[in-house]
């Protein structure tokens, strides 16, 4: 032990943090108490050092999910809309159709083929959910009002007046999402890489009015593709 | 207090102290080892193999729920409407007297969608089960209707390791409107299967 150059060993001071537990024993016992409680609590809602053990490890594989596309084009494969217009409208000209029905007399019914294609990996169902005319004119508007339609898909790709009956035809504003043209359903899906051929007619009442003679409309038909489970 | 006391007491307080600490002072003694036996440590793992996957999926006419083969799932386009199961092998070691564990599947970040597309989360449905657990062995039982499952104790076979069979059935809501997850990816690369220890200290004997 040390002792000082004067040879008298001075008390020394106690640090104030000492002196403050030593002259306040019961609060110091319950401080650190609760300071211990707090630990383990701490310890205990983390979940992080009471280590039990634990592995984890992981699946191997990809699966994949499938596509729901059509394809609208020309008998022949020309003047086709995209293969997958992606969450697009796929848009295509029914070219043959319009020429056809150029020679449309009251009474008449004229027929025209295109094909879907279906570029998905599920079996599709079509339909036609809307007609939209464009013509504000009272001649045209003459016109779209006597103008009836009907489409269904055929097999052989036969389209003529054995595909339909007339009273199957109906007019463009009867056309709609709750009121659609069904041209094929489950039974005779589009299975995925096949071809339908869709038949298309057009009339015009044998009571057009004179009004509607030499108008001219375009139309838009929307379509609708739907999924169809496969079967087995 | 005088100084012939205050000697005393230290000197006798030095002594005490050397007694205590069984030093120096050269009494007889002797050491010996305890014959206790060794200390041997549980283990807890889980390995998902690689290989000895299947696949099925549920059928749709016919029988409908009926679980057939899937002979190449790298071909296989998933659809709206469709419910296909994985068996899935895992190796799974659980020893120590008082082991309990959960075994839980995580698939929340399994799908994935296209480029610039999305996939809502409720589109994709991951239910779990079992096939026969293997000789001995009883299967976890579920967690509530989660896909966590708890082995209430140590397996039986020596060594506490057995090969269990996982089922896990993904199914594409059919609700989906649109093309709604069309051309997602199921990455089971993304699906964590993970074992944890739970411990409840056991009853005093």
């Amino acid at each position: 032990m040390d002792f000082p150059a004067d040879g008298i060993q001075k008390k020394q001071t106690s640090p104030a943090w000492k002196h403050w537990f030593l002259t306040r024993p019961r609060l110091s016992i319950m401080l650190v108490i609760a300071l211990g409680t707090t630990v383990v609590l701490g310890l205990l809602g983390t979940n992080g050092t009471l280590a039990l053990w634990r592995i984890t490890g992981t699946g191997n594989g990809t699966v994949s999910i499938g596509n729901l596309s059509v394809q609208f084009r020309d008998v022949g494969g020309s003047n086709a809309s995209p293969s997958d217009g992606g969450n697009t409208s796929p848009k295509y000209s029914f070219s043959a159709l319009s020429q056809a029905s150029d020679a449309l007399l009251p009474g008449n019914t004229v027929y025209s083929v295109f094909e879907a294609r279906n570029t998905g990996d599920v079996p599709i169902s079509l339909s036609f959910t809307g007609i939209t005319p464009t013509g504000p004119s009272a001649g045209q508007q003459a016109l779209t009002s006597s103008l009836r339609v009907g489409a269904v898909l055929t097999a052989s790709g036969a389209c003529g007046p054995a595909q339909f009956a007339q009273a199957s035809l109906v007019a463009f504003s009867s056309v709609t999402t709750t009121t659609p043209i069904v041209l094929n359903t489950a039974t005779n899906a589009i299975s995925p890489a096949a071809t339908g051929k869709m038949c298309v007619a057009l009339s015009l009442d044998a009571a057009a009015p004179a009004s509607a003679q030499s108008a001219a409309i375009t139309y838009v038909i929307t379509s609708r593709a739907d999924q169809q489970r496969p079967t087995g | 207090m005088n100084k012939l006391s205050k000697g005393i007491i230290v000197g006798g307080l030095g002594v005490a102290l050397l007694l205590g600490t069984g030093g120096s002072l050269a009494l007889w003694n002797v050491s010996a080892t305890s014959n206790g036996g060794q200390v041997v440590l549980g283990d807890l793992n889980l390995v998902v193999p690689a290989t000895g996957q299947t696949w099925e999926r549920q059928t749709v006419a016919g029988t409908p729920g009926t679980w057939v083969p899937i002979a190449d799932i790298s071909t296989y386009k998933m659809v709206p409407g469709d419910v296909v199961r994985l068996t899935q092998p895992l190796d799974i070691t659980l020893s120590g007297t008082n082991m309990k564990a959960e075994l839980a599947i995580d698939t929340s970040s399994a799908i994935s969608a296209p480029a610039g597309g999305t996939v809502p989360g409720s589109m994709l449905t991951v239910t779990s089960g079992w096939l026969a657990a293997p000789a001995g062995e009883s299967n976890p039982t579920q967690v509530g209707t989660t896909n966590v499952w708890r082995f209430n104790g140590p397996l039986a076979t020596t060594g506490g390791k057995a090969t269990f069979k996982q089922q896990v059935t993904f199914s594409l809501s059919s609700t989906a409107t649109g093309r709604t997850g069309a051309l997602a990816t199921i990455d089971l690369s993304k699906t964590n299967f993970t074992l944890n220890q739970t411990y409840t200290n056991p009853p005093a004997a």
